[in-house]
């Protein structure tokens, strides 16, 4: 038998916020199973049931960065909770799910503060409106700025690496490129409409 | 000095907390005075917050996306898919060791979100009240029934089952209108078919092809193509073309579900939904997948089609009048007359015969 760490809530938040591989698969490991009982006795299935609760630890992930966050539940209920919030999300635009089961489940969890978890989900909903508009806009920028603003942010090079790598003279100059690439999707950003697809 | 052609860099350095006092002193000067050179700065922080923002949620993405397939691994299921579906990134990125430092970022995000406020609230307003069309998306679950069907041909192999290997991308409910071949559906279920497939209360599928259509009483007529279908016994039910009383109790049986499926309710309204006087509104839970079946009075005439919901409410499910059925069916071309039953055989029986009698002639509808 491997060795067995027990991790409270509290560390639990704290690697969800560092992005701690251990801790996130110990996250899987003891709340996952029960959301997918969950969903399945939902009318979801196993892959549903991966992407919701992937969404609702990004979820968690925003709140943890926050410093206000403070946890009045047990993780396990919070998590399920959001879990729940998005899956009824998903499928009302889907229609999968009647409106029927939202009502039977709020009475169901008459307890739970609802309007609070909706909340967290709207400041969730539009931070990743605004994500998927960046990301939209990054794509529209095309070569090489796409790659070279993605190799600085995302790919943590440095500009010596990326100079190299985009056969810039020198860093100085990869950088006044990175300016404009950023000044191009600023422009981009700016003008594209908002796609809302909540 | 920052002007409209290094804002970035300014951007960049304020938001790193790199600038020298004096060097924020004037910045601020500047930007009070500059309100085009304000706005530009102001979004530069924007994007260089959101980019990063973007860079954390991709790399915890991809945490995230291991972590699953692992887990997944371990509880020993079969993974058939990619589950991060919402990893949208197919590489995984080297990890991210600077960590964005939320010096003055609080004040972008804020600006951002207050921006979309308006929209979102306007949004989910207009979402209230809507009519929902109740065909299936069957997408989500084929994969789960594939699995189950792959599962099923392991163990008896032997025994063929062509057509239900797809269960199609949409499907509704629909019942016979005659004895040899002929069917109705909503026309929303057969909408833009490559194929239709019905699927009678044996499970045996039949090919069938659409004839006619109303678009604005959401009805179809279909046919099976093969010449030789026809029920053994007659059609146990009647149209009934007059407008049925509110109040009158109905029932209905569809297939939301592999599983045919008894509901029951009544006329609540004689108009359907915004006024739409071709439609009744009716208390009676329906689901995604009853599209199309029949509305019945409790003597068991088809008063109705089942249409479509509000998304709001548990129950309000509106039909179309069979009087526009009867319509179509009276338009249709002499090659393909369809003469309407018009005797009940199991208007005096208990509802549970009724509903033995009537299932053999509603079938699955599915759409490929």
């Amino acid at each position: 038998m491997s060795r067995q760490v027990i991790y409270t809530d509290q560390e639990l938040i704290a690697g969800l916020a560092q992005s701690d591989s251990h801790v996130i698969g110990e996250i899987y490991k003891l709340y996952q199973p029960m959301l997918t009982k969950w969903m399945i006795s939902r009318g979801g299935n196993e892959t549903d049931a991966y992407d919701v609760f992937q969404e609702g630890l990004v979820v968690l992930y925003e709140k943890s960065n926050d410093e206000a966050f403070c946890l009045t539940c047990k993780l396990s209920t919070y998590l399920f909770a959001i879990c729940k919030r998005i899956w009824f999300k998903k499928s009302q635009s889907q229609s999968v799910i009647s409106s029927l089961d939202m009502e039977q489940e709020g009475e169901e969890d008459d307890d739970l503060d609802f309007a609070a978890y909706d909340a967290d989900l709207n400041v969730h909903l539009e931070k990743e409106a605004h994500l998927n508009k960046l990301e939209q806009s990054l794509e529209q920028l095309g070569s090489p700025c796409n790659e070279l603003l993605k190799a600085f942010y995302i790919e943590d090079k440095s500009m010596l690496e990326i100079a190299q790598q985009f056969s810039y003279t020198n860093a100085e100059n990869a950088k006044t490129q990175k300016y404009k690439c950023l000044n191009r999707l600023k422009k981009l950003f700016f003008s594209t409409k908002m796609a809302l697809n909540v | 000095m920052i002007h409209l052609l290094n804002v970035e860099e300014w951007a960049e350095r304020y938001q790193n907390g790199d600038l020298l006092p004096e060097e924020l002193k004037m910045l601020h000067a500047t930007l009070e005075e500059d309100s085009v050179l304000n706005k530009a700065f102001e979004q530069a922080l924007q994007i260089q917050v959101l980019i990063k923002e973007h860079a954390r949620k991709t790399h915890l993405k991809s945490k995230l996306a291991q972590a699953a397939v692992q887990h997944r691994a371990q509880s020993g299921l079969e993974l058939q898919h990619e589950p991060a579906k919402a990893a949208p990134k197919t590489g995984v990125w080297m990890a991210v060791k600077r960590y964005w430092k939320p010096i003055s970022a609080a004040a972008g995000i804020a600006l951002c979100s207050s921006l979309f406020t308006y929209t979102l609230t306007k949004d989910t307003k207009s979402k209230n009240n809507q009519y929902v069309l109740l065909k299936r998306d069957i997408e989500s679950i084929k994969k789960s029934q594939n699995q189950i069907i792959s599962n099923m041909k392991q163990t008896e192999s032997s025994t063929p089952v062509p057509p239900v290997e797809n269960p199609g991308t949409f499907g509704g409910s629909g019942f016979a209108i005659n004895n040899d071949g002929y069917f109705t559906t909503n026309y929303h279920v057969v909408e833009k078919a490559d194929s239709i497939y019905l699927q009678m209360s044996n499970g045996k599928f039949f090919k069938a092809s659409v004839i006619k259509v109303n678009p604005e009483a959401d009805l179809a007529i279909l046919k099976v193509e093969d010449k030789n279908f026809s029920f053994k016994q007659p059609l146990p039910y009647t149209i009934d073309k007059n407008v049925a009383l509110l109040g009158q109790r109905i029932f209905s049986i569809g297939y939301p579900k592999d599983e045919v499926v008894y509901n029951e309710g009544y006329i609540s309204s004689e108009k359907g939904y915004d006024g739409n006087t071709l439609a009744y509104q009716l208390e009676i839970t329906a689901n995604p997948g009853q599209s199309g079946a029949p509305v019945l009075d409790n003597n068991g005439n088809i008063i109705g089609i089942i249409t479509g919901k509000q998304n709001n409410t548990s129950g309000t499910t509106f039909a179309v009048h069979a009087e526009q059925l009867v319509k179509m069916i009276a338009d249709l071309s002499k090659d393909k007359k369809v003469n309407l039953n018009n005797k009940n055989r199991y208007s005096t029986n208990p509802r549970p015969e009724q509903v033995k009698s009537l299932r053999e002639f509603v079938c699955a509808v599915r759409v490929y």
